[in-house]
């Protein structure tokens, strides 16, 4: 489903992304590992081209997305949903219009029916009372649950988790990876960068180890975890489990 | 080398001529004809002159009145023209006049050396004499040029009084451009005597005690003791047309009847209380402040949204042109760009004063309003546009939707602050006269003969405006809030 090809990205001098290749199939959840600074999060944000690769290509449903005039780069954005650590909930709309602004407005979708699917969305996330709420009154967790039923209310054909639970209380994370495990137990395709050991544990079909700007290693949970091949894959994992 | 010089400068003097105003071509000599075809005589005059020009009721409607409109009448008679009277300040007359905006000046003004130099001037129309104005508890101190020696003296600015002045040994000298400000000075000591026009100042004496007025005996050129009209120069045919119908004034002694008539105007006691008799002046002229700060507002606001695009944009082009316009704007006077507008449109085109004061304040909040968008548009938080374009909208659905609301909830105090300047602001459109509420204060200060009075009922005219936004604003912040 994304093809990354010879991807490199590079901030000023700062070299953060250095010759990624990748292959994400449809259904799969990958779950993205390493130290701060890998280079994680950099690559997850050039999968929708939030960041624009200084060189590589990155291939989506069959159309390479660098090089994309603005207008189809939109279009195509559409079916990538994409949670951030911060939320970035809009604050000036009830959630209810955080749901549908992008729906009505971009695809040729009536406002009462994006109003229904909105519903439907805040139902499946345990937020179904929470229509007519302002992002200020809720927590952090609720906050996060909106953003992804927001992402899902574009109906997206992949979903990118960008440490999703980092900004989260302790007593709140739960609630968010529940939510994401529903969600990959429903067959979308996922993407998540996370420091969750946990749920990549549980949920990941494969797990990437990035370090210093290279995928170091990957396999399934249990070759990871449990196996790891590479000197940095252990001193990693031996600091963090 | 030098041949290259000579090629330069040549080039230069024939660019400049491009730009020299078009009345050049009126010079020989179509200028009687284009006033006759027009079927308007627009004269500028500064009406706070009694009795030669100054506003009075007729007819249930302010107008200006005087000699010196008498005297313009008979000659748009003569012509088989319309009159039009255009106010403003004394200073802007000339400019008026240079840039077309008017086509001659009738104003009491007299044909000095100094302006024979720049305009045209008519037979004399009338022989002056020259006044000093002092308090009248002072009456027994001053009565010469002499005695007012070492004192403190108001005159107009830029008038032939200014210039008689100097006659006082060691005399300090206080310029204002309104005869209302003077006496206003006078009154609370600021100033022990004035310098006025004779007539003028028998008439002001003559309504109010608190003043005495006796002719000074300054050294006069026979020149600068005569008012005349001033016609641009080169307008030889108007000149002569105008000097034909001051020959039959001068021979039928109308100026008399006229002096007569602006007395009368003059001597119409108001039994009614001072805000029943002048509210509806100061009604007119906060609908006009209204109307231009609303509209500088709103065409402001566009385009200070369109500056601020441009100074955010990547091209290095449009970035230019947008900090140029607003450096450019943010660092000259209004003031200056009211009149530049007013009279340098006036060389091309006519434009209406209040059209041009308009523009003037719409430029001017642009590039204010510019600044304070943008400053919004950063102060957003850069994961707001990512989360927009992450749930695929395009740019301009981004702006629109998440960002400029956002901006706006932030800048809103900011933009009040700017919306209650420009308020205030647009009282300096009144130096091309426009009937805004400071001109229409200036205007009830001439009729009324009170100096304080209207300047105090306009300040609280303008703070009820302020204020009553200001509480608009504060709801409108209220309904925004959302944190």
């Amino acid at each position: 489903m994304i093809s990354v090809k010879h991807l490199k990205k590079s901030f000023g001098k700062n070299e953060v992304l250095k010759d990624i290749n990748e292959e994400i199939s449809q259904g799969e959840v990958v779950v993205v590992i390493g130290p701060s600074g890998s280079g994680k999060s950099t690559f997850l944000r050039c999968l929708n081209l939030l960041e624009e690769p200084t060189d590589g290509e990155i291939v989506f449903e069959g159309t390479s997305l660098t090089g994309l005039n603005e207008q189809k780069l939109n279009q195509l954005r559409q079916k990538m949903g994409m949670v951030f650590q911060q939320f970035n909930l809009f604050p000036h709309m009830t959630v209810q219009k955080n749901l549908t602004i992008s729906p009505v407005q971009t695809k040729e979708i009536s406002q009462s029916e994006a109003d229904s699917k909105a519903a439907q969305l805040l139902q499946q996330v345990g937020l179904g009372d929470k229509l007519d709420a302002y992002p200020s009154s809720l927590s952090g967790g609720q906050k996060q649950r909106v953003a992804i039923a927001r992402a899902l209310a574009m109906d997206p054909d992949v979903m990118l988790f960008d440490e999703p639970t980092s900004a989260l209380d302790p007593e709140m994370v739960g609630e968010v990876l529940n939510v994401m495990n529903e969600l990959a137990k429903s067959g979308m395709t996922m993407v998540v960068v996370t420091h969750e050991m946990g749920f990549a544990r549980e949920v990941a079909d494969r797990v990437l180890f990035m370090d210093d700007g290279h995928i170091v290693e990957q396999g399934t949970p249990e070759e990871i975890f449990k196996h790891p091949k590479n000197q940095r894959t252990q001193d990693f994992l031996a600091k963090i489990l | 080398m030098k041949k290259q010089l000579k090629v330069i400068i040549a080039f230069f003097i024939l660019t400049i001529l491009l730009f020299i105003p078009t009345d050049v071509v009126y010079a020989e000599d179509g200028s009687l004809a284009r006033v006759q075809e027009s079927g308007e005589l627009v004269i500028g005059t500064s009406a706070d002159f009694p009795p030669f020009e100054f506003y009075a009721e007729v007819d249930g409607e302010q107008q200006v009145v005087g000699m010196d409109i008498m005297i313009a009448e008979k000659i748009a008679d003569d012509l088989g023209v319309e009159l039009v009277v255009q106010d403003m300040e004394f200073d802007s007359l000339l400019p008026a006049l240079e840039s077309n905006n008017v086509d001659m000046i009738v104003a009491g003004m007299t044909p000095t050396e100094e302006r024979r130099k720049s305009v045209n001037f008519s037979d004399i129309y009338y022989q002056t004499f020259q006044n000093i104005m002092v308090r009248a508890e002072d009456k027994e101190i001053y009565n010469s040029i002499d005695s007012l020696a070492g004192q403190t003296v108001g005159v107009q600015t830029g008038s032939l009084q200014e210039e008689l002045a100097q006659q006082i040994p060691d005399v300090e000298l206080m310029q204002l451009g309104n005869i209302n400000d003077l006496l206003l000075a006078l009154q609370t000591n600021r100033i022990e005597a004035i310098v006025m026009q004779g007539p003028n100042a028998e008439a002001h004496a003559g309504n109010d005690n608190s003043l005495y007025t006796f002719e000074g005996d300054f050294e006069l050129d026979e020149q600068d003791q005569g008012s005349a009209i001033a016609i641009r120069p080169g307008e030889d045919s108007l000149v002569a047309a105008v000097n034909e119908s001051l020959a039959e004034i001068k021979q039928d002694n109308l100026t008399e009847d006229y002096l007569a008539v602006a007395g009368e105007y003059m001597a119409e006691e108001t039994d009614t209380g001072f805000a029943s008799t002048y509210w509806s002046y100061f009604l007119d002229g906060m609908l006009v402040t209204i109307m231009i700060s609303a509209i500088g507002v709103l065409v402001g606001m566009v385009l200070g949204f369109i500056l601020s695009l441009m100074r955010l944009t990547q091209n290095k082009l449009l970035r230019f042109l947008g900090s140029a316009y607003v450096e450019f704007v943010r660092g000259t006077p209004l003031m200056i760009q009211v009149m530049f507008i007013y009279f340098g449109a006036g060389v091309f085109f006519d434009l209406p004063a209040l059209t041009a004061g308009i523009i003037a304040v719409s430029l001017n909040s642009g590039a204010y309003i510019c600044e304070i968008i943008r400053s919004g548009l950063n102060s957003v938080d850069s994961g707001q546009a990512e989360a927009a374009r992450s749930l695929g909208m395009s740019k301009r659905q981004s702006m629109r939707y998440i960002l400029f609301p956002q901006a706006l909830k932030n800048i809103w105090p900011a933009l009040g602050n700017e919306f209650i300047t420009v308020i205030k602001e647009s009282s300096i459109v009144s130096v091309i006269g426009v009937g805004e509420l400071i001109f229409q204060t200036r205007v009830v200060r001439s009729i009324s003969f009170k100096g304080i009075l209207p300047l105090f009922i306009t300040m609280l005219v303008y703070f009820f405006l302020t204020f009553t936004l200001t509480k608009i604003l504060n709801y409108f912040e209220g309904r925004m809030n959302h944190d």
